[in-house]
């Protein structure tokens, strides 16, 4: 895989890292919260940030390739325990969303099937997510590119479709900017960021040095960019398709969405879609996050059994059991008290805090190694990257307080998210005493050029 | 023309080899495993290729020139005394990862493969 063609797979790598089934949640979300222009200029707003992200973590994943990004990036920056406390906040994160995506897949499910209830169901999903990780299987790249780009192709010409027939005309939707309108409009990109979670999950699958020098760098600002021409078409055609309060009221709204485009085959598409999302994204999430576990237990930074590999697979397979347990009762905790929303806000403002440490570790090493060789080197105005480091928190904050409907659980659900990570960070932050294979740390600041 | 360092690190390499192919639970590990482990050092520019067959490290040879599309290549890269001390057990590849200190260009099966070989052949963890 050569040119042009590893390009185009780096960037539906970062795509269908990103395409879960709950984004709609959030879209549905972000319609609680505002027109659907507005949330048209949220979703445009947050692409802008990431972009920044984007082309920061280029420069990064030049710096340190294939290396596990969250972990490095922010442990060469900040150190060792400021960097774990955003660790363990990210594994929290992606903890929430497996259960808020285990859940989605539920309700989809029993869209299709009125007959399926819930909990079976994502005990069956989550079974079955773990049987494939522990056994080790993955998806030829081939499969992958196509399922990408079918459910690329599939969401935007949806969203055409909705937009190009209008039952609701959505100039009636675009009123005077009001100061509410413009209140809404920070939530709804702190929202909105979410929609983008996890696009740079391709910096460690680079197949070769000379990727990193500028195609796996830029595949993420194309993803990025992808992403929002894809997700705002949705949105236009959702908004042209249905009234407001019908989009906000479900967490699926794209069963209704392709109802009103498609018929009754709406609801089997959704399905599919649904689909396409458990066997590329959420199977690779889980695969990710095992993987970050597994790591961090290698490093004495979260309990040793975790750190148990397969010698028959090689899957870690404490890390997976660990890591689907966690999403199960995040599932479950999601169905019992109907907590979809509340969970996706809270991870919005996570991955919001994220973002702008990622940012701010690529200001950081710029100062502090300003001569360690970076093939990929951002053009960005560093202006415009402080602001991101300033504002993306911000948003995160702004979002834990958006959703009238939610009240200050969101807050509540942030501030335990937190403690629970400065607890681990705590208990673990301080590495088991060095052993065989424990050697000091090196700076790393070799050319992978 | 080998300088006594080169040799030091080749050394380490056939050490490695020997100790790969005394290991019954290594050879178990890599069945079905056939790769060529290709050590490329960012500083120094020596290539060697460490030669899995049929559950049998068969040869670590030095590699003037590899093919990148080749199937079955696991390209590791980093400075020959990182991966020096890599190879003499000093070292945990999946730290020297985090570290930032070792790349590994391959599916992430591969990637795991090579932890557990670790963690096999000098009981880490």
């Amino acid at each position: 895989m050569k040119g042009a063609k590893e390009l185009f797979f780096y960037v539906t790598v970062s795509c269908g890292m990103t395409l879960a089934t709950s984004v709609f949640t959030m879209i549905s979300g972000l319609f609680e919260i505002t027109t659907g222009p507005g949330a048209l200029v949220g979703i445009a707003l947050a692409g802008f940030f990431c972009l920044i992200i984007a082309l920061s973590i280029g420069e990064l994943a030049s710096m340190y390739p294939s290396a596990p990004a969250v972990r490095t990036y922010l442990k060469t920056a900040f150190g060792d325990r400021a960097s774990l406390l955003l660790v363990y906040l990210y594994l929290i994160s992606v903890v929430l969303v497996a259960g808020l995506e285990s859940f989605i897949f539920s309700q989809v499910f029993h869209a299709a099937f009125p007959a399926a209830t819930a909990l079976p169901t994502i005990v069956i999903l989550l079974c079955a997510i773990t049987a494939v990780n522990l056994v080790g299987l993955e998806l030829p790249r081939s499969v992958q590119m196509i399922a990408t780009v079918g459910v690329v192709l599939f969401i935007a010409i949806s969203g055409s479709l909705g937009f190009l027939s209008p039952r609701i005309p959505l100039t009636g939707q675009i009123g005077p900017v009001t100061p509410e309108l413009l209140r809404s409009l920070p939530a709804a990109a702190g929202l909105a960021v979410f929609l983008y979670m996890g696009f740079e999950w391709v910096t460690p699958v680079g197949l070769r040095p000379s990727s990193y020098h500028w195609k796996v760098p830029i595949s993420m600002a194309i993803s990025v960019g992808v992403l929002i021409i894809t997700f705002g078409v949705f949105v236009l055609g959702a908004a042209s398709q249905l009234p407001r309060h019908i989009i906000s009221s479900t967490p699926v709204p794209q069963v209704g969405y392709l109802t009103a485009i498609y018929g009754p085959t709406g609801v089997y598409l959704a399905l599919a879609l649904a689909l396409a999302a458990t066997v590329s994204t959420f199977n690779a999430g889980i695969m990710g996050g095992s993987r970050l576990i597994y790591l961090l237990a290698r490093e004495g930074h979260f309990p040793e059994w975790c750190a148990s590999l397969s010698l028959r697979t090689g899957a870690p397979v404490a890390a997976v059991l660990l890591l689907s347990s966690l999403a199960l009762v995040s599932a479950i905790a999601v169905m019992a008290w109907g907590a979809a929303l509340l969970v996706a806000v809270i991870g919005a403002a996570i991955i919001c805090v994220l973002y702008a440490a990622f940012l701010l570790s690529a200001l950081v090493l710029r100062k502090r190694r300003p001569d360690a060789p970076r093939p990929y080197r951002n053009r960005l105005w560093s202006p415009l990257q402080w602001f991101g480091v300033i504002a993306l928190p911000l948003l995160g904050l702004q979002t834990l307080i958006s959703e009238p409907s939610l009240g200050t659980r969101p807050v509540y659900g942030g501030a335990l998210a937190l403690i629970l990570a400065a607890l681990l960070t705590r208990v673990y932050g301080v590495p088991r005493p060095a052993g065989p294979g424990d050697k000091a740390p090196v700076p790393a600041t070799q050319s992978f050029s | 023309m080998w300088t006594s360092e080169k040799r030091t690190y080749e050394n380490v390499l056939q050490d490695f080899k020997d100790r790969f192919n005394g290991n019954p639970r290594a050879q178990k590990l890599v069945k079905d495993w056939n790769r060529i482990v290709l050590l490329d050092s960012t500083d120094t520019g020596s290539k060697f290729g460490l030669v899995v067959k049929d559950q049998v490290m068969v040869e670590v040879r030095p590699m003037c020139d590899f093919d990148e599309e080749a199937d079955g290549v696991v390209h590791l890269q980093a400075e020959e005394d990182v991966l020096q001390e890599i190879f003499a057990g000093r070292y945990n590849p999946a730290t020297a990862l985090v570290d930032g200190a070792l790349a590994v260009y391959s599916p992430d099966r591969d990637k795991v493969k090579l932890e557990a070989l670790a963690m096999v052949i000098w009981r880490l963890g």
